[in-house]
């Protein structure tokens, strides 16, 4: 790990706290109040998966950002032969570890959360991965690098707009945020963290504001050209890109209530599926005329 | 090292400059709770959602025994550090109320009552031994009044062990005919977003509410201007909607009703998207259906209402923020937790009866159990 990466890790953690409170100071300040909190723990918990779930949910984040081109060279910390399918095995990690948040405590409320997280599960995850196939197909392989390299000439998003979209909004549902914030809703008393208390409280949170930040950045650099700009490519216009896709987010969940994931799950099998599914044809019907 | 003393001291103070507040006010002193809520919000304290997340707790209103015992259960489940304020006079007007919270926070910050408290071992383990009890009994030790809820099992005569003393969840069919842990919970008498002083015993087979019986109902609910009980009614269904920023924007209407203060701009603008929000609409389509008007409708036309009515309290006096209790256990059964939840508090609008006794239901006076037809599962 560089100090480009920690850096990173740093600002991609705090950026959508910072949009959201619109306060630099805020997110810092609940980070230090929950260091200060006393853990908690209800009778009979499972201590070990909720440890787990503890070590995952930021860990996972960080293996994703592990494949985003964030380096000050422009390059990910590490490169595979497959890196969607990586970003998309660390995400599915959130799938596990959120089970095992809204387990461990060993109460009705964060329980109930974890069922919807799994109800959520099934509306998105079978969309995102459409959305990540259709940017392999258009750049001919699973590598980061080769799909900046093929969006040299025109940034994704003109070609796959329905496929940016879904990302966008898995990654808010994986992260259980914004208008799929059900699963940690606050008719649930927040659901599957309505238990959890201190360091522990702060690494959930942390994990989870870190992997919608490294989900940014990844939208950027699947559908936005990454570090690629007009003038001076650099690290610095992948950060200005990330900055713009995590506003938008902020700014479509400040209009929105939570989407109710048993409706959800509706549109996300009639419409939004076949809509992927569509998107993906498309684009290749595109690749096989040469046009991409 | 007192250098490093003292910078740990500020961190801290710095850290717990805006801690996370619970407001839990009887309800015949619904109004003063609102008025913590406003002084809290102003300095930036957010509302916490759970025990867990509180760090101050404020207890409003001399409260008969049982909301008493309900109050030391949220007390007793927050962590440290925390600090706890109980106005039962009347401390109704601004300045008592902030110096109340002024001296919370100096609790809160202080090292040594808090360590002193941190370190009281014991509760958990003398939880557990209330608990250790014969089945059946379980609930009973429990005072029903568990916000933070982890009442697991207790089911009509299925043994299935136990941990920790805990009786396990037992099975039961759900709606589809599977075999699905069967969970007990209990919705009340304090939680946010929830009718102060009704008590709801649900069981539930995942998420879905199978029986719902009302245990106590609030006694004598305060009663309110029409619109001054609309806009709580609309703030609770958002909040509760997860449309934060709405519910925030509009979150001191009905305290500004009261005192006959007409909307701001920001305010109708937020009214007139709340109004025509499809994705809101679609939420709330069919949640609580009572003469055929279901959520969505009701919110609708309480938007309307705000928007087009009168300036202040001018309206009929006379509203509580209570649902009438009857209507509770038919709209929650067969829904999905959340919806249950919106379910209430799109019904906690109800003409109180003169002299403020309000629809209170005499408690368990209302027993109904519904296995099936769930109308509202699409």
């Amino acid at each position: 790990m560089t100090a480009a990466t920690v850096l990173w890790v740093v600002v991609l953690a705090l950026l959508l706290p910072i949009l959201q409170t619109r306060s630099l100071r805020e997110p810092l300040r609940s980070g230090a109040r929950l260091l200060a909190e006393q853990p908690r723990r209800l009778p009979a918990p499972d201590v070990l998966l909720g440890r787990l779930a503890v070590v995952l949910v930021p860990s996972a984040a960080l293996l994703a950002l592990a494949v985003v081109p964030v380096g000050f060279a422009g390059a990910a910390w590490l490169s595979t032969s497959a890196d969607l399918v990586w970003f998309n095995a660390a995400e599915v990690l959130l799938w596990v570890a959120w089970w095992c948040a809204g387990w461990s405590p060993n109460s009705v409320l964060p329980l109930v959360g974890a069922y919807r997280f799994l109800a959520q599960g099934l509306s998105y995850e079978l969309p995102l991965m459409f959305s990540l196939i259709t940017v392999g197909v258009a750049a001919g392989s699973l590598r980061v690098s080769d799909v900046l390299l093929a969006q040299q000439g025109v940034w994704f998003v003109v070609v796959m707009p329905v496929a940016a979209a879904v990302f966008m909004c898995a990654a808010a549902a994986f992260a259980s945020w914004g208008p799929f914030a059900g699963p940690m809703g606050r008719d649930l008393g927040g659901g599957v963290l309505a238990e959890t208390t201190g360091p522990a409280r702060l690494a959930l949170s942390a994990g989870r504001a870190l992997f919608l930040g490294v989900a940014a950045a990844m939208t950027a650099t699947l559908f936005l050209g990454g570090p690629a700009g007009p003038v001076a490519s650099g690290w610095w216009w992948l950060l200005l890109k990330t900055v713009l896709v995590t506003a938008v987010m902020v700014a479509l969940a400040r209009r929105l209530p939570v989407l109710p994931p048993d409706r959800t799950v509706d549109v996300a099998w009639v419409v939004v599926l076949p809509l992927t599914i569509v998107q993906a044809l498309v684009v290749s019907v595109l690749v096989l005329r040469g046009v991409l | 090292m007192d250098l490093i003393a003292s910078t740990a001291n500020r961190l801290r103070g710095w850290a717990l400059g805006r801690p996370r507040v619970a407001v839990l006010a009887s309800p015949e002193r619904t109004s003063t709770g609102w008025r913590v809520e406003a002084a809290a919000a102003s300095r930036g304290w957010p509302r916490a959602g759970s025990p867990a997340d509180a760090d101050v707790l404020v207890v409003v209103g001399d409260h008969a025994t049982d909301l008493a015992r309900a109050c030391g259960l949220w007390w007793h489940h927050m962590t440290a550090p925390r600090s706890r304020v109980d106005i039962s006079g009347e401390a109704d007007h601004e300045s008592g109320i902030d110096e109340l919270l002024d001296a919370a926070l100096v609790r809160l910050r202080d090292r040594d009552t808090q360590r002193a408290a941190a370190t009281r071992t014991g509760e958990a383990a003398e939880l557990l031994e209330q608990r250790r009890t014969p089945h059946g009994s379980a609930d009973d030790q429990h005072g029903g009044h568990d916000v933070g809820g982890h009442d697991m099992g207790g089911h009509a005569g299925h043994d299935m062990g136990s941990v920790a003393g805990l009786s396990m969840a037992s099975t039961g069919q759900d709606r589809d005919g599977l075999a699905l842990d069967v969970l007990v919970h209990r919705w009340g008498p304090f939680l946010p977003g929830w009718p102060a002083g009704l008590v709801v015993r649900t069981t539930l087979s995942g998420d879905v509410v199978t029986s719902a019986v009302v245990e106590q109902g609030p006694s004598r609910p305060e009663t309110f201007p029409r619109p001054v009980a609309v806009a709580h009614a609309l703030v609770t269904v958002l909040d509760l909607a997860g449309w934060t920023e709405a519910a925030k924007v509009l979150s001191h209407v009905p305290l500004a009703r009261l005192d006959a203060i007409a909307p701001t701009g920001a305010e109708q603008r937020w009214l007139s998207r709340v109004r025509r929000s499809r994705t809101l609409r679609w939420a709330l389509r069919d949640v609580a259906v009572v003469d055929d008007q279901d959520a969505a409708d009701r919110v609708a036309q309480w938007c309307e209402e705000l928007l087009t009515g009168a300036k202040g309290g001018t309206g009929q006096v006379g509203w509580t923020v209570h649902p009438a209790a009857d209507l509770v256990p038919l709209v929650v059964v067969g829904t999905e937790l959340a919806r249950a939840r919106i379910a209430v508090a799109s019904l906690a609008l109800s003409p109180g009866r003169p002299g403020g006794t309000g629809s209170g239901a005499e408690p368990h006076a209302h027993h109904q159990h519904h296995h099936t037809d769930h109308g509202g599962a699409s």
